[in-house]
């Protein structure tokens, strides 16, 4: 490629990324993400049909995103999340450690299953709900459903589509993925349950009546809906595991899985396609569409090489180092702006390394790294704690930050206990 | 002249309830306040900022969300009210939940309450913290230092 498209692509990424991170004019991301993919075509680092071609191929990955936001939103609806947390509080006993325990059960089940984001968006604001109702602090509860989200999103090729998206690059069987991550995950999520117990401790001293708490409405407004959900949920998760074993496409399986839950919801007059779409975050897949292009485009360009052999380099031979390297990367540069395009470009910064290199090893760090990494700045990435500084130069109220304490000291053992894990399960 | 008493998630009750029923007879009335800490829900509001293109929070979960965090107050007031008057106190009782940050909203409200009295726990949570600087949380720091008028720290024993 010639000198002035490698540059073009270079300025275009930057730009794009830095846009993501700033929101120029409160720009929103999948904005800024199709505007640099527009850019990235116009300056000829990616074809036209290049460009489309990618999109159509990644259809497995859409497909996934809509079936799951769909299923998420169904499986709320029909009060699923309202009923585990209520089923939560009152097995706890009157106990806030068992409560708190109970709920990053719940958060284990819901993020393996139904991904990080439904488990961060949706059942965080249920649990808030019901600690306030029962009197309790909010804080560590709230916590634990978003850290538990990130931290339990590994467990399954679908619990993060940061997952779909490392795997339609570098396939595996569902064999090798548990072998190497599900102790990689098992591990993470000890670490932390033991550090919210402990760094939470004077706050889950108290015990609690549960008396307090109503009957959730659904299951009373609509029981036959919520029964068959459930049925439907369970149905769901068989089918994922039986697709990722037999290497079918999971953006199929999400979207039936949608379709006959929302059929569900219909036959029972409960389903409301206004509000449907409203709980659809339509954004991704702008952002997505857009860094796929992006991406490619530095790719094309020969800079992702560059990448590559910075990523080689710091991996050296050595599998415990290796596993460090790539997930370290993976960690850092979802922080730096999102996982989404700092998966993107590790992907092709491995895809660049020579036959020989240990893909396998790196794709699964970066699954790790990528997944687990948004904990340290749970307020989002570095690029969210940007927007926050200048909201908050501009007077608005910006609370105290303990979300990035908690992150700054939960995360990095979590990244290390899980990394440690995928070095012993045979790096 | 009129007592405000603040109570919080897991204040010893019986204690701050204890020191009202110990008040001169001058007391005209007690108003019972609890404030929702809304710092934590405005954290995770923050934290929602890092899914792009996430859907707002549904109007009924908002909803759903506020009441329950109105129904916790009233029943920590519940609480307040039934150790008050255990305590002792036969007088006029008022009780309002607040929304916004405690140590602020606290200080407003007893602005506009016109009150006499501040009476508070010394730090949230049922058992003392042993003497030394952590002794004193940081609401009750706020509210001694800024108050418009007096104030009854007390220490709670478990």
């Amino acid at each position: 490629m010639a000198d002035e498209r490698v540059i073009a692509a270079g300025v275009v990424a930057a730009a794009t990324l830095l846009a993501v991170m700033l929101r120029p004019r409160g720009l929103a991301e999948a904005a800024s993400a199709l505007l640099g993919a527009a850019l990235m075509v116009v300056a000829g680092a990616v074809g036209p049909r290049e460009a489309a071609g990618l999109l159509l191929d990644a259809w497995n990955v859409f497909g996934f995103f809509l079936g799951l936001m769909l299923i998420a939103a169904a499986a709320d609806h029909a009060g699923v999340f309202d009923v585990l947390a209520w089923q939560a509080a009152r097995r706890a006993g009157g106990s806030q450690r068992r409560l708190l325990v109970n709920v990053f059960a719940i958060g284990v089940v819901l993020a393996a299953f139904l991904s990080n984001d439904a488990t961060a968006l949706i059942l965080t604001p249920v649990v808030y709900t019901l600690v306030a109702r029962l009197g309790l602090p909010a804080r560590p509860y709230a916590f634990a459903c978003t850290f538990i989200a990130d931290t339990a999103s590994f467990l399954l090729p679908v619990s993060n589509p940061i997952n779909i998206l490392v795997l339609q690059r570098f396939p595996q069987p569902l064999g090798g993925y548990l072998q190497h991550l599900l102790p990689a995950a098992l591990a993470a999520i000890a670490v932390n349950v033991a550090a919210f117990l402990l760094l939470f401790r004077n706050d889950l001293r108290r015990g609690f009546d549960v008396a307090a708490l109503p009957r959730p409405a659904a299951l009373d407004r609509a029981p036959r809906l919520f029964r068959f959900t459930v049925l439907g949920l369970v149905a769901v998760g068989a089918a994922y595991l039986l697709a990722a074993w037999q290497g079918w496409p999971l953006g199929a399986v999400a979207l039936a899985g949608a379709a006959v839950l929302l059929g569900g919801a219909a036959r029972w007059g409960e389903l409301a396609a206004e509000r449907l779409a409203r709980e659809v975050s339509w954004g991704l897949f702008g952002f997505l569409a857009g860094f796929l292009v992006v991406v490619r485009g530095v790719e094309n360009a020969g800079l992702t090489d560059l990448l590559g052999r910075s990523l080689a380099a710091l991996a050296g031979s050595d599998p415990l180092r290796t596993t460090l390297a790539a997930v370290l990367a993976a960690a850092v540069g979802a922080n730096l702006v999102n996982n989404l395009p700092a998966t993107l470009i590790q992907l092709a910064a491995i895809d660049s390394l020579p036959a020989d290199a240990p893909r396998t090893l790196l794709a699964y760090g970066t699954i790790v790294g990528a997944d687990l990494g948004p904990n340290l700045t749970t307020v989002g990435s570095l690029a969210t704690v940007l927007w926050l500084l200048i909201l908050r130069r501009r007077g608005l109220e910006v609370t105290s930050g303990d979300y990035f304490r908690v992150g700054l000291a939960t995360t990095p053992a979590m990244l290390l206990a899980a990394a440690l894990a995928l070095w012993l399960t045979g790096g | 002249m009129r007592v405000l008493l603040a109570l919080g998630r897991g204040d010893a009750a019986a204690w701050l309830a204890d020191a009202v029923a110990r008040l001169p007879a001058a007391t005209a009335e007690v108003v019972l306040v609890h404030v929702v800490d809304l710092g934590p829900r405005q954290e995770w509001e923050q934290a929602r900022e890092r899914f792009v293109g996430r859907a707002p929070l549904s109007p009924d979960r908002r909803a759903a969300l506020d009441e329950a965090e109105r129904a916790g107050g009233e029943a920590i007031l519940d609480q307040g009210v039934a150790a008050v008057r255990a305590a002792g106190y036969g007088g006029p009782l008022a009780r309002q939940v607040l929304r916004g940050r405690p140590e602020r909203t606290l200080v407003e409200a007893a602005g506009a309450l016109g009150a006499g009295l501040v009476v508070l726990s010394a730090r949230e949570g049922a058992r003392p913290a042993p003497p030394g600087p952590r002794s004193v949380g940081h609401v009750a720091r706020f509210v001694v230092d800024h108050a418009p008028c007096p104030v009854l720290l007390v220490r709670g024993s478990a």
